[in-house]
């Protein structure tokens, strides 16, 4: 573990190396954070995450399709969560169990409630709000709020007690490299 | 939990009430007085106090009564009727007396699971954590109001003119709380007080109050509810041409749970106010005995009366599913637990009214006496091999025995493949032990006979086709 040459992860990201699982094409981007025992597994098309997102334990993101699949900025993966999804946009939230599939697209600020089974063929407005048994919808005011102080306080202390991927990937970089 | 279910709530095993319906020992009383089972539609329930489910506080029936049967602290949400938690964010305010910029706690009402927020109805931050929240002006509240009047001298009225009656006939006032509580006036009154009630109406007093109350009733003003013929067009094109956003439209569980506002668009969403829960006492209808009586303590779950049929009367399940073929005698297995501090004997019995209720199946119900032991708490600490031999027990009909419980087998033919019911009468004794102590003067004993009900239908192994 540790050495796939096609996981790429950003600057002043903290990937935990114990009992996670990244495979294939990642790309990993600035200050996220990966808890241990979170599968990211890029199957047969890349995946690409953005910046200042929270990937909590037990959590699977995967891409079995061959498209790229991208998720954008400050989302938040709970526990135990999964998302097959392949276009994620910015502020939103899969709660802890919740589940995606391939063909549910979220645009931003969108929280798809707990244990909630999302396998809708179509793209999810902003601020949609997913919830209960019967996986109801309404629109939300406000979009969530990006969790920074948490994850400061994760960037500190993750360090401390698990063991660091290191970044080897700079913003730079991946720009010119885009380009 | 499905599986916690089955084990406390037993469905397969009914028992008959006194009033002739069938239900799981869970859910059936038992009146140590009468030696009797009943059920919820035989017993009286009586309020005993309100209390908030959430905030556990206990509400007097007064207040309780005054603020509409709702607690004044705590909220659900409109949208999806979860707990509304409180959420504080800091905003910095600009002192105008010293132009200083202040810190302060705003709170906000959210729903942690549909993400409602006071804020999309328009409500500003409080600056108070509990309470403060504006209430919602109900548009009919007026009309509501003066119909309340109206109706509560019209009881008045009506009461009145029955004890006129109970006068005229020479009927002492008896049982009578009923009357009372016509129009709401009570059942959390304990009979004391309703009794008291009476006894100052019926001294004479309300000869002159009658005619107030005639008097009241004139001139009440009190407007009539006029029907008219005109009412809205449909507005067909509403409901097919346009497109319907449902995220904006509000459903007919929302309308209905804000029965007051029935608002049509989720924007008009207010907090709704939790509802209060209830502690009743039960009490037998037949000699008033308490058969249950909760503690005050709204946070206890415990009780100062309980007689639920569970602690006295011999619970019976199915040890394990049998396995029943068409026209043949098949063993069945079932368990007996007695649950009482003394020793139990118990026998089955064919009555002929049982019998009846059997659809198509034949059994073959053991003849003798069972003797089971006592329930015994410490039992678990000294495990005895011997049992069986101490009872002199048929082993063809005594599986096994353990401690209070005992296994009988018998044999069960079902004679239908869509229906195998059974029914049998179990007679068994009860000790009651009315003196506090061991003292054997004080116990009392009886014997009771009831009917059980075992649907066997699932068990039958279908013919393979």
């Amino acid at each position: 573990m540790g050495s796939e040459p096609n996981v790429k992860i950003g600057n002043e990201a903290i990937v935990c190396a114990e009992h996670t699982v990244i495979e294939g094409d990642v790309k990993i981007g600035c200050k996220t954070i990966v808890h241990p025992t979170v599968k990211i597994i890029a199957k047969n098309g890349p995946i690409v995450i953005g910046d200042f997102n929270l990937i909590e334990e037990y959590s699977t993101i995967i891409n079995k399709s061959e498209e790229t699949m991208i998720i954008g900025n400050y989302n938040v993966f709970e526990v135990g969560s999964y998302s097959e999804s392949l276009k994620i946009g910015d502020y939103n939230v899969i709660e802890y169990k919740a589940r995606l599939s391939k063909n549910t697209l979220l645009k931003n600020g969108c929280v798809i409630g707990a244990k909630c089974v999302v396998d809708w063929d179509q793209t999810l407005d902003d601020n949609v709000v997913v919830y209960g048994p019967d996986c109801k919808t309404r629109i939300q005011s406000e979009k969530p709020i990006a969790q920074t102080m948490q994850l400061e306080f994760l960037s500190k202390i993750m360090p401390n007690y698990q063991p660091i991927r290191k970044p080897n990937w700079k913003l730079e970089k991946a720009m010119a490299k885009s380009q | 939990m499905a599986k916690v279910r089955s084990v406390f709530e037993n469905n397969s095993v009914l028992y008959e009430c006194s009033c002739g319906l069938k239900k799981p020992l869970t859910l059936v009383y038992f009146c140590r007085h009468c030696v009797k089972l009943r059920c919820k539609h035989c017993v009286s329930h009586e309020v005993d106090s309100q209390y908030c489910q959430h905030c556990l506080e206990y509400i007097p029936t007064i207040d309780a009564k005054l603020k509409k049967n709702r607690c004044a602290s705590c909220y659900s949400c409109p949208c999806c009727t979860h707990t509304l938690s409180t959420k504080v964010s800091v905003i910095q305010v600009k002192n105008e007396a010293n132009n200083q910029v202040v810190s302060k706690k705003t709170y906000v009402l959210i729903c942690g699971f549909c993400k409602w927020t006071s804020k999309d109805v328009g409500i500003d931050d409080q600056f108070a954590a509990s309470g403060g929240w504006p209430e919602v002006e109900v548009p009919e509240a007026k009309r509501i109001d003066t119909l309340f009047e109206y109706y509560k001298i019209v009881a008045q009225k009506e009461k009145i003119e029955k004890e006129k009656k109970r006068i005229v006939h020479g009927h002492r006032p008896g049982h009578a709380i009923h009357l009372l509580d016509k129009y709401g006036i009570s059942a959390s009154l304990s009979p004391k007080v309703t009794e008291t009630l009476r006894a100052k109406l019926y001294s004479g007093k309300f000869m002159s109050s009658g005619y107030s109350v005639d008097k009241a009733i004139n001139d009440a003003k009190y407007e009539p509810a006029v029907a008219t013929d005109t009412c809205e067009p449909l507005n067909v094109d509403l409901y097919y041409k346009q497109n319907l956003n449902c995220n904006t439209e509000s459903t007919i569980e929302q309308r209905l749970m804000q029965i007051e506002l029935q608002p049509s668009n989720v924007s008009g969403f207010y907090p709704n106010s939790k509802m209060l829960s209830v502690k009743r006492s039960l009490r037998c209808k037949q000699c008033d005995h308490n058969l249950s009586k909760p503690e005050y303590n709204p946070s206890s779950i415990k009780f100062k009366i309980r007689l639920s049929a569970y602690y006295d009367i011999p619970e019976i399940r199915i040890y394990r599913p049998p396995n029943l073929q068409l026209n043949k005698p098949c063993a069945l297995d079932l368990t007996v637990k007695n649950p009482a501090q003394y020793k139990m004997h118990l026998s089955f019995l064919r009555d002929a009214k049982a019998l009846h209720d059997c659809c198509n199946v034949e059994l073959a119900l053991p003849q003798q006496e069972f003797v089971l032991a006592p329930n015994d708490d410490t039992l678990d600490l000294d495990v005895e091999q011997s049992e069986h031999l101490k009872h002199n027990d048929d082993s063809k009909v005594v599986n096994f025995r353990r401690g209070n419980k005992i296994g009988i087998r018998f044999a069960v033919t079902a004679l239908s493949e869509n229906l195998c019911k059974i029914a049998f009468c179990v007679k068994h004794d009860f000790v009651y032990n009315f003196m506090q102590g061991i003292n054997e003067k004080g116990t009392q004993h009886s014997w009771i006979i009831h009917k059980v009900f075992i649907d066997l239908t699932p068990y039958i192994k279908k013919r393979e086709t």
